[in-house]
C-alpha cells in the first residue's frame, strides 16, 4: 500500500473513532455510517483503488409507498397523471390505483416504479440526497444474497460487510437501489469479464474487476449499467442520505 | 396529459412511442440492396419451436425479413423429481426455442425483459457477426426491449444465449437456445429431425437433493456441477419423453452445448453416426463416427438411420455425467427385429472352465512375477536373460551347482555381494558382483524365481529366510 | 425539475400548434415536448463567460458530447470527427445543426481551460463549449444514456456517446461510433424539418 493511502486510511479510521460525536445528528429511522473507505469493484491499470466515503446518515430501510405519498401530496407535480416522460416512464407508480392511492397493502412497504428523477426530488425534498454507488455498495453491498422460492425479485443485497455496521437496523427487502450516480457502471452489455469493459464503447480501457467471482457485484453493476434515468421498475425502489455537518 | 391526448386525437396525429433511445435509421431496415448481400424479400414471423422439435425445412428459395420476437422470463421449474430451482429461460423454458432460418435472411430481433424478472438480460446470436453477437444491442432492463437488425450470414448450427454480467451465471440458469441457418440449398432431408441441448447446473445443493436449490457460484467456479442434463431437466428425452421413431427412418440430431464448462462426448448407445457435420458446419466432415465431440458454447449435427429396434440410450460418454449427473436420454426405435443385424442374446450357458490357478510348488510366499521383474531388472545384464551367463566372465545361473547347493550361501551373496574366485559347474570364474541393496522382499522374489526356472528346480526362498540372514550378518559384523 | 413558467408553456403551446400543422406532411414522433431533455433546465456557462440554461438552446438541432479536455483516449478523436463534421457538412445540414461539448470534469476545465482547448482543437463558432455543477453534469449524462465515472483525479472513464437533439431538445439519435461513421448523423439531420 502506498504511503499516501495508508495515510488517507489512518486519517479516516482516525476521523471514525471521533465519529460518536456525530451519531446523535441522525433522525429517527436513520442510521449513522462512519467515514470509511470503499474498493470499488472495477480496478483500474493503477491497480486496485480506493474511495474515500464520508460520514452519512442513512435511511434503516428504503423510502415507502406512504413516505412517498407524503411526498407527492407536497409536490403534486410528480404524481403519475401530470409526470412527464423525460422524467419517468410510463409504468411510474405502476402499482398505484391512481395519484394518491398505493396499494393498501403495500403502503409500509418501499416504493417501486420510481425512476431517478421521483426519487432524487423525494430525498432532496427531505434534505438529503441519493446514496452513491460508493456509499451503497459500502453499507449494502456485503454479501451475496440468494433467491427466495418463488419469489422475483432476488434480494442481492443482505447486508453491510463493513463492521462498524455490524448489529444495525438496516433493512433490506429485497429491493434494488438506486445510486446518484448509477450512470457511471462501465459495464457493457456483454460477456462481464473482469476487464469489464469494451474500449470502443467505453473510454478508459483496463478497468478490471477486483473479483471476478463475486457474481453479486457483477449483477448489481450489470443491473445499473441496464438503467436510464426515467425509468421506473418493478423491483427498484430507493432509500436517501444525508451528509453529516 | 389530458388535453395533449385531445389535441393528439383531433389531430389525427399517430405517435409510434420512443421508449428511450430511438431507432437507428440504418440502411439495413430499408429495401436497398448492400452490394454483395442476396436480394431479401418480404418479411415473415420466425418460426419457432419448443424442445426437443425442430420445424420443418424451409421451402422458400429466397431471403427474407424474418421477425423474431424473443422475451426472457424468470420462474421456478422443477430441475429433477422434487428438486426446484428458479430457471431464466428465454420463452418459457430451457433450452430456449428452436429458430430456424435461412443463409442470407435479415432477422429483426426485438428482445423483452419480462417487468418481473430480477435482472438486465441480453442475447448473443453465435449466427450474427456483429459486436457482442447482439449482446450490447439488446441489453435491457426488466419491463423494457430493445430492436436490433442482424444478417444471418453464414449457413450452420448455432448457439444462441445470453452474455449478461456474469455471463456464466446466466448461461448456468438455462439462458439458451439454438438457431439453425439453412444453406440457401437447404439440408439433405431426413424423416426425422430433433434437437438437444447439453447443460450444466450448480445448484448449493448435492445431486437430487430435494426442495428450493439455488445458484452456487463456488462450484461453477471450479466447474464442478451438480447437474448435467439434456434439454434443461433431468430425464427430459427418458421415459415417456424419450424420442420416436421408426427402424429405418432417417434421423438428423441438432445437437448443441452450452455449457458452461464441459465439452460433451455425444454417443448413442448401440449406434453409429453415419455423416457427421463436425462443430455444427455446413460440411459432412466425417463418416462412421461412434461419439462426437459438442464444444462448449457449441453445436454439432449427426445423421444416422437406426435399423435395429428397441430402446436406445445417448450420453454424454464422460460416464458419471450420464450416470451420476443426469447426462442421458433415450431414442425408442420401434419396427420389426433385424436379427441380421443384432441377434440379441441367442443362447445362455454355464461356464465352468475349472480352475486355472496351476499348482507351482515353488511359487508359496512369494511372487514369482515379482522375483521375474527383478530379474529382468538386475540380473540380466550379466547373468543374460537365459541364465548361462558369460564363460569366464559370469557365472551361469542355469543349472548353477554354487547357486542351488546352499540356499543361505545366495542369499549372503545378495545382501553383501560376492568377489574372490569361485567354481561353478566345474568352471573357474573370478569376478565381483555387487551388493545391489535389494529389499528383503526381492532377494527372497528374485531367488524363488531362479530357483524355479532356468531349469533349476530348488525350494523357494521366503521373505523370513532373508530378515534371519540379514540379522545375523547385523550382529556378526558388530561382534568383530 | 418541471419548471413551467408561463412563457415556457406559452411558448410550448405555439410549437405543439406548429407542429400539428407540419404533422401532416413530415415525420411525427411522440408528443411534443414530453422528451425534451430541456426540461432539465440547469444552468451553465460557456467558455465565452455567458450564462445559458439549457432550454436557450431551442430552436436548432445540436451533436452533443460529453468530454473533458484532458482525456488522452477517444474524445479527441471524437471531438476532431466533430469538427471536420462541422467543416464539411453540406450546405442543407450547416445551418439546421450546432455542436455542443460538456465537460464533465468542472474541477479542472475552467472556462479558460476551455477557451485554451478551442482555440488548440480549432473549433469553429458552431460549437458550445458548456461548464456546469457536478450534479448537472450527472442529471445530463443520465438522461442521455451516458455513463462516466472519475476513476483518478482528474481521469474519467467514460463512454463515447454522441447524440443528435432535434430542435425541441428530443434524442432523435445516438451513436458511440461518430469518429468512424458521420454519415447517420447527415441522415438523421435531413430527416429532421426546420421548426423555428
Amino acid at each position: 500500500m502506498r504511503p499516501s493511502i495508508a495515510a488517507s486510511m489512518l486519517v479516516l479510521i482516525a476521523i471514525g473513532f471521533a465519529q460518536p460525536a456525530y451519531a446523535s445528528a441522525c433522525r429517527a429511522r436513520e442510521v449513522f455510517v462512519p467515514a470509511g473507505v470503499y474498493t470499488p469493484f472495477f480496478k483500474t491499470e493503477g491497480g486496485t483503488r480506493w474511495v474515500p466515503v464520508a460520514p452519512i446518515c442513512l435511511g434503516e430501510a428504503p423510502v415507502t409507498n406512504e413516505d412517498f405519498l407524503g411526498f407527492i401530496r407536497e409536490h403534486p407535480d410528480w404524481r403519475k397523471s401530470r409526470i412527464k416522460a423525460l422524467f419517468a416512464e410510463d409504468s411510474y407508480l405502476a402499482d398505484w390505483q391512481d395519484d394518491f392511492t398505493p396499494q393498501p397493502e403495500a403502503v409500509s412497504k418501499p416504493v417501486t416504479f420510481v425512476s431517478w428523477f421521483a426519487a432524487g426530488a423525494y430525498c432532496e425534498a427531505r434534505g438529503g440526497r441519493l446514496p452513491t454507488v460508493a456509499e451503497w455498495e459500502r453499507f449494502a453491498g456485503g454479501s451475496v444474497a440468494t433467491s427466495q422460492h418463488g419469489a422475483a425479485p432476488f434480494a442481492f443485497a443482505m447486508g453491510s460487510s463493513a463492521p462498524e455496521l455490524a448489529n444495525t437496523a438496516l433493512k433490506f427487502p429485497g429491493i434494488w437501489e438506486w445510486t446518484v450516480n448509477f450512470n457511471s457502471a462501465l459495464v457493457s452489455g456483454r460477456i462481464g469479464t473482469s476487464e469489464g469493459a469494451d474500449s470502443s464503447q467505453f473510454c478508459g480501457d483496463g478497468i478490471r474487476a477486483v473479483d471476478p467471482s463475486n457474481y453479486g457485484a457483477f449483477l448489481r453493476y450489470s443491473f445499473r449499467a441496464s438503467l436510464r434515468a426515467n425509468f421506473a421498475l418493478k423491483n427498484l425502489g430507493f432509500r436517501c442520505v444525508r451528509a453529516v455537518p | 396529459m389530458k388535453h395533449v391526448a385531445w389535441m393528439a386525437a383531433a389531430f389525427g396525429l399517430i405517435a409510434p412511442v420512443c421508449a428511450g433511445n430511438p431507432e437507428v435509421s440504418a440502411s439495413l431496415a430499408t429495401s436497398r440492396t448492400p452490394a454483395g448481400f442476396e436480394e431479401v424479400r418480404g418479411e415473415e414471423r420466425a418460426v419457432m419451436t419448443s424442445a426437443p422439435h425442430v420445424p420443418p425445412p424451409l421451402t422458400r428459395r429466397h431471403a427474407t425479413k424474418v421477425l423474431l420476437d424473443i422475451e426472457v422470463k424468470e420462474h421456478t421449474k422443477l430441475l429433477a423429481d422434487g428438486v426446484s430451482y428458479t430457471y431464466w429461460t428465454f420463452g418459457d423454458d430451457a433450452p430456449g426455442q428452436f429458430i430456424r432460418i435461412r443463409e442470407g435472411d435479415l432477422v429483426q430481433t426485438r428482445f423483452s425483459n419480462h417487468p418481473d424478472n430480477s435482472v438486465a438480460h441480453n442475447i448473443d446470436f453465435h449466427a450474427a457477426t456483429g459486436p457482442g453477437g447482439g449482446g450490447e444491442a439488446s441489453f435491457v432492463a426488466p419491463g423494457h426491449s430493445a430492436t436490433f437488425t442482424w444478417r444471418a450470414v453464414r449457413a450452420g448450427l448455432y448457439l444462441y444465449h445470453c452474455v449478461a454480467a456474469p455471463a456464466g451465471m446466466h448461461l448456468s440458469n438455462g439462458m439458451y437456445g439454438l438457431i439453425l441457418v439453412e444453406p440457401k440449398q437447404g439440408l439433405p432431408k431426413v424423416d426425422k429431425e430433433f434437437f438437444i441441448v447439453q447443460g450444466e447446473f450448480y445448484t448449493n445443493g448435492a445431486y437430487g437433493e430435494r426442495g428450493d436449490q439455488r445458484f452456487d457460484m463456488a462450484k461453477a467456479v471450479r466447474e464442478q456441477p451438480e447437474y448435467v442434463v439434456f434439454n434443461g431437466h433431468v430425464g427430459a428425452l427418458m421415459g415417456e419423453n424419450a424420442l420416436r421413431l421408426k427402424a429405418g427412418e432417417s434421423l438428423r440430431l441438432y445437437l448443441g452445448n452450452a455449457g458452461p464448462a464441459l465439452m460433451s462426448s455425444f454417443h448413442i448407445v448401440g449406434e453409429i453416426f453415419d455423416d457427421v457435420y463436425g462443430e455444427g458446419g455446413t460440411q459432412i466432415n466425417q463418416h462412421n463416427v461412434q461419439t462426437t465431440v459438442v464444444p462448449v458454447g457449441g453445436t454439432a449435427m449427426v445423421d444416422l438411420a437406426m435399423d435395429v429396434p428397441g430402446n436406445y440410450q445417448f450420453v454424454d460418454h464422460s460416464m458419471f455425467r450420464a450416470f451420476n449427473k443426469g447426462a442421458m436420454g433415450a431414442l425408442q426405435v420401434e419396427g420389426a427385429a433385424r436379427p441380421e443385424i443384432f441377434s440379441g442374446r441367442q443362447s445362455e450357458q454355464i461356464f465352468s472352465p475349472g480352475t486355472h490357478l496351476q499348482r507351482v510348488a515353488a511359487v508359496t510366499s512369494t511372487n514369482a512375477d515379482h522375483g521375474k521383474g527383478v530379474y529382468e531388472r538386475i540380473c540380466t545384464t550379466c547373468h543374460q536373460p537365459d541364465a548361462r551367463g558369460l564363460p569366464g566372465v559370469f557365472p551361469p545361473l542355469a543349472g548353477s551347482d554354487f547357486l542351488m547347493s546352499d540356499a543361505e550361501r545366495a542369499i549372503r551373496v545378495l545382501l553383501e555381494g560376492l568377489q574372490g574366485p569361485i567354481t561353478v559347474n566345474g568352471q573357474a570364474f573370478n569376478g565381483v558382483m555387487p551388493d545391489f541393496s535389494l529389499a528383503d522382499d526381492e532377494i527372497a522374489s528374485v531367488l524363488t524365481y531362479v530357483r524355479s526356472n532356468f531349469g533349476n528346480a530348488g525350494s523357494p526362498v521366503t521373505t523370513a529366510d532373508v530378515q534371519r540372514i540379514r540379522a545375523m550378518n547385523r550382529t556378526v559384523r558388530s561382534s568383530r | 425539475m418541471c419548471a413551467g413558467g408561463a412563457v415556457k408553456r406559452a411558448l410550448k403551446g405555439i410549437a405543439i400548434a406548429l407542429l400539428a400543422v407540419v404533422a401532416m406532411t413530415t415525420r411525427v414522433t411522440s408528443e411534443p415536448g414530453e422528451r425534451s431533455i430541456y426540461q432539465l433546465d440547469s444552468s451553465w456557462v460557456e467558455d465565452n463567460g455567458r450564462a445559458l440554461r439549457l432550454p436557450a438552446l431551442e430552436g436548432d438541432m445540436q451533436l452533443l458530447a460529453l468530454i473533458y479536455t484532458t482525456c488522452t483516449g477517444t474524445c479527441p478523436v471524437t471531438v476532431k470527427a466533430m469538427q471536420m463534421f462541422s467543416r464539411s457538412m453540406p450546405d442543407d445540414a450547416k445551418e439546421r445543426i450546432r455542436f455542443l461539448l460538456v465537460t464533465v470534469d468542472p474541477d479542472t476545465d475552467t472556462l479558460a481551460t476551455l477557451r485554451k482547448y478551442r482555440r488548440e482543437m480549432k473549433l469553429d463558432r458552431r460549437f458550445k463549449l458548456l461548464r456546469g455543477s457536478a450534479s448537472s453534469v450527472r442529471e445530463l449524462a443520465a438522461v442521455l444514456g451516458f455513463n462516466y465515472e472519475q476513476i483518478e483525479s482528474g481521469q474519467f472513464a467514460h463512454s463515447n456517446l454522441v447524440t443528435v437533439l432535434d430542435s425541441r431538445g428530443e434524442i432523435v439519435h445516438q451513436q458511440t461510433d461518430f469518429a468512424t461513421n458521420s454519415k447517420a448523423v447527415l441522415e438523421v439531420i435531413r430527416q429532421h424539418p426546420v421548426e423555428r
